[in-house]
């Protein structure tokens, strides 16, 4: 296996992310820019500019339009293909995550909780056909701290809000008002991963630990410890693994031991909670990671402003055949 | 993105026949078999058609690949039920057990230092007088000779550079209990050559001196001889 290296960005990385069909790796980073890719070769297709740190990105199902969260209290949509932009939302505050629903009929934007205004969360209706603009539809209640990251639950009918007070708070989109809260995290929750479908969902902590959850029930399935902060999480598509990143945050790095093995990524059995080995690549923590829907290829971004694009070997896919989750063959 | 199926794998079997004029100029027929497989290959179209988008912004006009990087092959080894072990080791040990933990922290702390704090308060005691006693007179400095016993060392020269510690622990151990071996050693960590073997009991000393001087070890022939006394003052 021969990692990709991107060294474009001079600024940490912010986010990684794949399209549907996992050709075009879109990555943000905080030095104001959005840059595009091909996942195969490495090679850039352009750029977006924004007018602050980006902070949060993602793609519609068909790869069309692309939304940023940034710093300069924006939200915006970019037209993929030519990096022109097409609309644009003014908040109070930095926008802090922002995500498609499924169908892309909507979007929701995280604002920050700075300067007296109230961390919030502001559901868009979005017509990609005719319009093309963003319309406020409504504003949840707001948890009172600071939100990390949102997204939307099956089927839309629900909100994951990621908090820093270390709770999972869970809204409703149709009564549109906080349905329940998982308290399980001591420290500030950095992100919420979704299995394929929505089945089951990660969350991952600055306390050190990753947690998987049932959607449904709400039930603590497994508890990933790793003894450092955790930013990000992939999750396999097609085998049962998952991998972490994440490592001392940067502010904390000149007062602690630091050593290049904890930036490292690390891959766990999802059933077994076990670990079972680890790529050294970044020398800065990794803030993100993300699969290709194919499960063929994963990138991970860090501190450094280094991204990595993985292609995984055939012997990644030989590796514990047996127990590929395949569905029951009925006889 | 794109995939490819073996759809057919029994091959086609075919045949193509030609006429063609040998050096003669004779008419001779070429029959050529050849088999043929059917592959399937599955692409997404709007894969393909993104992979024809043009380069946009900054990119426009270039390759594209100004900032990729091919990095070195790199070998991701993955083991069930094999323990990843941090590479922590040695940065904290504790001084009373030896743990990976700091000293002040040591649970058993408290066990350990009752049995060793009442020797160090007899030592303690001995300079009750308000003279000034020189560092390396102090009680709980014993320097390198050995206090409080009048047995002196033996110094053995011509010693095996191989030699250790252990091995002169079992070659003089046989004439009585051995207090204490030192082997002097260079800056590169090699034996200088000779070292000092202090008994517990003088005639044990006096023993080994008669009967190891001479003695064969390793390659070399021993000569042991009582070590002078450092003088102190």
């Amino acid at each position: 296996m021969r990692p990709i290296s991107l060294r474009l960005h001079e600024r940490p990385i912010t986010q990684v992310l794949f399209n549907r069909e996992g050709d075009l790796l879109f990555v943000a980073a905080k030095d104001k820019l959005v840059s595009l890719w091909y996942t195969t070769s490495g090679e850039r297709i352009g750029s977006y500019q924004c007018g602050g740190v980006v902070y949060s990105i993602d793609v519609s199902q068909d790869s069309k339009f692309l939304i940023t969260a940034s710093a300069d209290a924006r939200a915006k949509v970019w037209d993929v293909q030519s990096g022109r932009e097409l609309d644009s939302t003014d908040f109070e505050v930095s926008a802090r995550s922002i995500e498609f629903s499924q169908g892309d009929k909507q979007i929701l934007v995280v604002t920050d909780q700075v300067m007296g205004c109230q961390a919030k969360i502001h559901v868009f209706n979005f017509d990609k056909d005719e319009v093309r603009k963003l319309s406020l539809s409504y504003t949840l209640p707001s948890p009172q701290c600071k939100i990390t990251q949102a997204t939307w639950g099956p089927l839309n009918k629900t909100i994951f809000a990621s908090c820093e007070d270390g709770a999972v708070r869970i809204y409703c989109t149709e009564k549109r008002e906080l349905i329940k809260t998982i308290l399980d995290h001591n420290k500030l929750v950095t992100r919420i991963e979704w299995t394929k479908h929505r089945i089951m969902f990660m969350t991952c902590s600055k306390d050190g630990t990753a947690k998987l959850y049932d959607t449904k029930t709400l039930k603590l399935l497994r508890t990933f410890d790793t003894g450092r902060p955790i930013n990000a999480a992939g999750i396999s598509p097609t085998k049962p693994h998952v991998i972490l990143g994440g490592g001392q945050s940067a502010e904390s790095v000149t007062t602690t031991k630091v050593d290049a093995s904890q930036f490292k990524v690390r891959f766990f059995h999802i059933v077994y909670g076990e670990e079972l080995g680890g790529l050294i690549g970044h020398i800065g923590p990794v803030h993100s990671i993300s699969f290709t829907p194919d499960g063929k290829t994963f990138a991970t971004g860090g501190e450094e402003g280094l991204v990595q694009v993985n292609h995984l070997d055939e012997s990644y896919f030989e590796f514990d055949d047996d127990l590929i989750y395949n569905p029951p063959v009925q006889h | 993105m794109t995939s490819t199926t073996m759809d057919n794998r029994v091959p086609i079997e075919k045949t193509s026949e030609v006429i063609v004029k040998n050096e003669k100029g004779e008419e001779v027929k070429v029959i050529k078999r050849y088999q043929e497989y059917q592959i399937t290959v599955k692409r997404n179209r709007k894969v393909d058609e993104r992979k024809k988008w043009e380069k946009f912004g900054e990119c426009k006009n270039k390759t594209g690949l100004e900032n990729t990087a091919y990095g070195d092959e790199q070998f991701l080894i993955l083991a069930r039920g094999a323990e990843v072990k941090e590479e922590e080791k040695d940065v904290v040990r504790c001084r009373i057990c030896k743990k990976n933990h700091f000293t002040t922290k040591c649970p058993y702390k408290d066990a350990l230092e009752l049995t060793t704090q009442p020797q160090k308060s007899e030592k303690e005691e001995k300079p009750a007088s308000n003279k000034y006693i020189a560092p390396n007179l102090r009680g709980g400095y014993t320097g390198s000779a050995p206090s409080g016993s009048d047995v002196p060392s033996i110094m053995v020269s011509n010693l095996s550079q191989n030699a250790t510690e252990k091995d002169l622990h079992e070659l003089f151990g046989q004439f009585g209990p051995v207090s204490r071996v030192s082997i002097p050693k260079s800056i590169e960590g090699l034996s200088k050559g000779f070292a000092y073997v202090t008994y517990n009991h003088l005639d044990s000393a006096e023993k080994a001196l008669k009967q190891l001087n001479g003695h064969r070890y390793d390659y070399l022939v021993l000569s042991l001889e009582f070590a002078k006394k450092k003088s102190l003052n």
